[in-house]
């Protein structure tokens, strides 16, 4: 990746969109501060961290940053509830408030009445949007989706983006990366990466507003 | 994350994983419980021992004829000897002692009750530390004259007369060849239910009456007791020598100290101890091998938790401290469960035996302090290996 330079505002909800091995992933893994930059600078929320350490870096992923993965990550021996205050709980947050955090969570993603289920009890949209729940967690200065909908039917998929684009009108920052049009057509701007450059950096012209497919529950 | 959520996550995986946490505790649980085992049946036998010996004059010495060697008839101790040894100016008492085994008809039934019937002296009473309840012990006038009067101990006054208070009553006293018939003058204090040696009912008579039913005049033990017990080597070697120049014969003879026998014991049980405890630290070694084995296997199989862990912000410090916890729960809980079937089987070994094993606080800590730190550091290479994943590698692994 060589060359890049973007600048995502608050309150933008932009798809990133591009092959595999266009730079997508290593672009999300340095918005993620999983991995850093060898060259260059990257300011989150205004601050410079491209030169902090693991631990530092740590702290940052929990405050900063929620992530939704394809594969969803939930772990699978702590129920939904457990999996939403797992970022909350190393970010020391007492249990009594993380708690009422996480069930205000799952409440927002329409899951207060799975809170108490395991992964392997939970369909694949169910589990994601557990992971959603999960990333609003410490209240995150982004949040960070790489192929959310990737392993959902396209049903599960309208969910999550339903989701995503409340939560977007309710001003929080969304970075996704998908390699499907009709999914990047839900936000607001998409950019394109090809061979590890930018191709293209555009507003979304009509943006297509999630349909509630009457978020069932069962 | 705290400490009490830590502990609380990992005894969920160690549970999660029951088969494969019990057979990784294995090694910890023989060593600690052949350790608990060990030590605690040393510990109770040795208090045990120390109760029984304490009731007996632990200063006294005794003579013995060696049974290991070639022993004619001439070797054996007598009553002659006991005055012998008395004469020695450091022997304050000297008590003889023929034991046989006799039974004794209880009162009012067809039941016998076995004793053991001690033939001595009234020495007997300061060598041996007896305690008199009723009555009064043999006196030098019953030895001289050859009385018909017996001691004996409440344990055999309840068995036979139902009350311990039986002096005036006559006793009969089942020998080899008929029953004898003596007149009961004291009762002492048994010995305490004692552990290792079930000791039996005793009664105590004059040697001399005992001689005359016999008509035998051998002595299986002198005990006798110092004046001053800084010169008791010395003075054991002189009895030894008078002994020797009276019999005209060399190295028949044991002196020995009631103490050194108990010493004996112990050092044998020491050594037992030390061995046993050996086993156990062995076992130890190879247990927190396989603990940290299995803490390997997990951090392994558990990499895409470790990379969710940290990409949810966990720092490498709280990874390493996850896994550190578990391995020292993976080894505290089997030290708990070897400590609690050490115990068991220590229980189970004492009641057999007839003793109680003993429970020692410092033993118990120390043993949970050593599973701790075999956990610990079984526990830190694991550990250090989990912290050090690449968030992003640790993602991808399926």
């Amino acid at each position: 990746m060589r060359g890049v330079n973007v600048t995502v505002e608050k309150n933008e909800f932009v798809a990133i969109m591009g092959q595999s091995g266009s730079g997508k992933s290593t672009l999300m893994n340095i918005i993620g501060c999983l991995d850093s930059l060898t060259e260059g600078k990257y300011y989150l929320d205004g601050h410079d961290v491209s030169k902090l350490s693991g631990k530092a870096l740590a702290v940052i992923r929990n405050k900063k940053i929620g992530f939704v993965f394809q594969s969803f990550n939930l772990l699978p021996k702590l129920t939904a509830l457990q999996n939403v205050m797992l970022p909350m709980t190393y970010a020391r947050v007492s249990k009594r408030l993380r708690t009422e955090f996480a069930e205000e969570a799952l409440e927002k993603v329409g899951l207060q009445d799975r809170m108490n289920h395991k992964p392997n009890e939970l369909s694949g949209g169910q589990k994601q949007r557990v992971a959603i729940a999960r990333a609003l967690g410490n209240k995150p200065a982004i949040i960070l989706a790489d192929e959310p909908t990737g392993n959902l039917d396209s049903r599960s998929g309208e969910e999550i983006m339903v989701i995503f684009q409340t939560l977007h009108r309710e001003g929080a920052t969304i970075v996704m990366v998908t390699h499907e049009p009709d999914i990047a057509q839900h936000t607001k701007r998409i950019v394109s990466f090809k061979d590890g450059r930018i191709v293209s950096d555009s507003p979304v012209e009509n943006q297509i507003l999630a349909e509630v497919p009457a978020i069932e529950s069962a | 994350m705290n400490l009490l959520e830590s502990l609380s996550s990992a005894i969920a995986s160690v549970y999660s994983n029951k088969m494969r946490s019990v057979l990784t505790m294995l090694g910890i649980i023989i060593g600690i419980g052949s350790v608990i085992l060990i030590t605690s049946v040393g510990l109770g036998f040795q208090e045990s021992v120390q109760s029984d010996f304490a009731s007996l004059g632990m200063d006294s010495l005794y003579v013995t004829v060696k049974t290991d060697k070639d022993i004619a008839s001439d070797d054996l101790l007598t009553l002659k000897d006991c005055d012998l040894i008395a004469g020695h100016p450091n022997v304050k008492f000297v008590a003889p002692s023929w034991q046989i085994s006799i039974r004794v008809p209880v009162a009012s039934s067809e039941e016998m009750q076995q004793a053991v019937l001690v033939s001595t002296n009234d020495d007997y009473r300061f060598v041996n530390s007896i305690e008199l309840e009723y009555g009064r012990f043999l006196s030098s006038q019953d030895v001289a004259n050859g009385s018909r009067v017996a001691v004996i101990d409440s344990q055999l006054s309840k068995k036979v007369f139902g009350r311990s208070n039986s002096v005036g009553e006559k006793i009969d006293l089942k020998l080899l060849y008929g029953t004898e018939e003596a007149t009961v003058i004291g009762v002492v204090k048994s010995e305490e239910l004692s552990a290792v040696f079930a000791l039996p009912a005793y009664v105590y008579m004059p040697i001399t009456t005992v001689f005359d039913i016999y008509g035998s005049e051998r002595v299986d033990v002198v005990f006798f007791m110092l004046a001053d017990k800084d010169q008791t080597s010395q003075t054991a070697l002189a009895v030894n020598k008078m002994l020797e120049l009276s019999h005209g014969n060399s190295d028949k003879y044991n002196v020995q100290e009631l103490m050194e026998s108990v010493e004996t014991i112990y050092r044998v049980m020491g050594y037992i101890t030390a061995f046993v405890s050996l086993v156990g630290g062995v076992s130890l070694l190879v247990g927190g091998i396989g603990v940290m084995n299995i803490m390997l296997v997990t951090v392994t199989e558990r990499t895409r938790e470790i990379g969710i862990r940290k990409a949810l912000g966990a720092t490498s410090r709280n990874i390493a401290f996850q896994f550190l916890v578990e391995a020292v729960i993976l080894t505290g809980i089997g030290g708990l469960i070897g400590m609690t079937l050490g115990y068991a089987g220590a229980f189970l070994a004492g009641t057999y035996v007839g003793f109680l094993p003993a429970f020692s606080l410092p033993i118990i800590v120390g043993t949970l302090g050593v599973a701790t730190v075999i956990g610990l550091s079984s526990g830190v290479y694991p550990a250090l290996k989990a912290a050090r994943l690449d968030p992003i590698e640790a993602l991808r692994y399926e």
